[in-house]
């Protein structure tokens, strides 16, 4: 299979769906096709691990040769490098994380979206319809995705659903990554914390009787999978930020059962909510890098499906760090923290949280007098995904580059003493960190990591050294690389 | 497959079976006590319950030992 489909690709904007991406990746070296006969398990664990190795440049990998799954393709890593993530910006695949933030920064505005529907009749998603004799195991190419896990998981299933009590909202209609265990060929589990939009959508229910139903689309435009997983607010639509991020329409249809979905997607897996039924689901190697416990999950039934022809499983790796989780959610994990920030606080420069979805965080902000940089992480750590998923936040001086570990070491040395140092005990964390007091409640650690400014009085006998830096020492190191490269 | 690897009780449903040229190849099961589902062609390390990790193993298969992910909110009274 070397022949996604008949397009020719040459700009990421023209991009409208997976096997677009795909087949652009390819043209730059970014996607290949696995050649050899694998088992689903361990060899899919272990090529996709291997290949995530190099995070900032692994290829999208497709398997088409799977034992057992004649016919069917999966593919894994397409978020899976920075590569393949500043591709999908329109960048060069070299580019920095920091520039590529500050571009996805600049683009962070849903006013801009272009969103297009296709009549359901035309879209290619409903190309085969499925209403009877549902049978997951037949449609979908599974596989162990950590060793330990309860089951077989989509791990990259992004989740359409709609408030039960405002139905026709668009904006309220929700778009998120929620992990998936098969318990049939119809029914899964699926988990949603409370305060994710989705799981706010099943507590409607439960309270009201209201039935809740899902899309589950699998195999989407790439930009998709980066908002749904990208903390917005409960009214604001992910479809909207996809379009506006990319520059460049999306379009939509609709699911048999009234959702919104991408008139282009893979596999679209329509299901309704089972309110009071429970699975035992898990465990599951989580993004922090550890098993979640073994828990009751509700229980969702399948009521139809609907795939293109020859559909593509889209699933991920995901486990102890760096995985396609983390190029996945990283990025998109420090922009809305920054731009909650940078309206309240001008001063905030960068804000660097990639590291396990947020769990460790790093801001710079110019240093406004003695203590400022303390209140903006207060406030870090009241922001909608800051007050759940921040617990060690460090602060640093505007000057110091927080995607530049290396400076961020430095200024932990040279600037912290023990009263910059706070722990707030008992704050709400995450579900799946491994060291919570209980599974949703942790600390808060900030270190503050800035320069003393008046009116503290402590380091200011000593200034700081400014190394040589501008356009001329730019250009003196790239003189010195040259001369180093014609050494005989 | 006679029992559970992780739950060792022997409720076991086959779920499907992958097949190549016509012969099967493989068979997922998925246990009716704990959810635990699996392919016959994994790892002893999956499929014997004494060479698992003892840490994922499960000693009860009753739902209310486990805690709830999500419990539901009470139903609100309406009228």
């Amino acid at each position: 299979m070397n022949k996604l489909n008949d397009t020719n690709i040459g700009s990421v904007t023209a991009v409208g769906s997976l096997r677009d991406y795909l087949e652009f990746l390819q043209s730059h070296k970014q996607f290949i096709t696995w050649p050899e006969a694998v088992m689903p398990e361990p060899d899919i664990r272990n090529v996709i691990a291997a290949g995530g190795r190099d995070f900032m440049t692994q290829p999208a990998i497709m398997f088409d040769k799977i034992i057992g799954y004649p016919d069917k393709r999966l593919v894994a890593g397409v978020h899976g490098s920075f590569a393949n993530i500043a591709l999908l910006l329109g960048m060069p695949k070299q580019s920095s994380i920091k520039s590529m933030f500050y571009e996805m920064v600049k683009r962070w505005d849903s006013s801009k979206a272009d969103l297009r529907r296709v009549d359901p009749g035309s879209a290619p998603v409903h190309e085969n319809r499925i209403e009877s004799d549902i049978n997951l195991y037949d449609l979908l190419p599974l596989y162990r995705i950590n060793e330990y896990d309860g089951g077989f998981y989509l791990g990259k299933a992004n989740v359409v659903s709609r408030d039960p009590s405002d139905l026709t909202n668009f904006g309220k209609q929700n778009v998120g990554i929620n992990r998936i265990q098969l318990h049939s060929k119809d029914t899964f589990t699926l988990l949603s914390p409370p305060v994710h939009d989705l799981g706010r959508q099943m507590r409607i229910a439960d309270e009201t009787g209201l039935p809740l139903k899902i899309a589950v689309m699998l195999g989407n435009h790439p930009a998709m999978a980066l908002f749904a997983a990208t903390p917005i607010g409960y009214d604001e639509s992910e479809f909207e930020y996809a379009s506006a991020m990319m520059g460049a329409p999306m379009v939509l249809t609709e699911s048999g059962n009234g959702m919104d979905i991408l008139a282009e997607t893979e596999i679209v897996i329509e299901a309704d909510y089972l309110p009071g039924e429970f699975k035992i689901e898990g465990p599951f190697g989580e993004f922090p890098g550890s098993y979640s416990g073994t828990r009751r999950a509700p229980v969702f039934k399948v009521t139809a499906i609907s795939h293109r022809n020859d559909p593509i499983f889209e699933n991920i790796y995901i486990g102890r760090g760096w995985t396609e989780h983390d190029t996945l959610i990283g990025l998109n994990t420090c922009t809305p923290i920054y731009a909650v920030l940078k309206k309240e606080f001008p001063e905030v420069e960068a804000v660097n949280a990639m590291y396990q979805h947020g769990l460790t965080g790093i801001i710079s902000v110019h240093q406004r007098y003695g203590g400022f940089a303390k209140t903006v992480a207060m406030r870090a750590l009241s922001t909608p995904h800051g007050s759940m998923y921040l617990k060690n936040l460090i602060m640093v001086d505007a000057d110091v580059d927080p995607f530049d570990l290396t400076e961020v070491m430095w200024a932990l040395s040279v600037k912290t003493r023990s009263d910059d140092i706070i722990v707030v005990p008992g704050m709400t964390g995450i579900p799946v960190d491994p060291a919570s007091i209980v599974p949703g409640k942790s600390h808060k650690l900030i270190i503050d990591a800035t320069t003393h400014a008046a009116p503290d009085l402590i380091g200011m006998d000593s200034a700081m050294v400014e190394p040589p830096v501008g356009a001329d020492i730019d250009a003196l190191q790239q003189m010195v690389s040259r001369l180093q490269e014609a050494v005989e | 497959m006679n029992s559970c690897p992780r739950c060792a009780k022997s409720h076991l449903r086959l779920e499907h079976e992958g097949k190549e040229q016509g012969k099967v190849v493989w068979s997922i099961f998925y246990c009716e006590d704990c959810g635990y589902s699996f392919r016959d062609s994994e790892p002893e390390n999956i499929l014997v319950r004494e060479k698992r990790r003892p840490f994922f193993n499960l000693e009860s298969t009753n739902p209310e030992d486990y805690p709830m992910m999500m419990a539901p909110n009470p139903r609100k009274k309406t009228g």
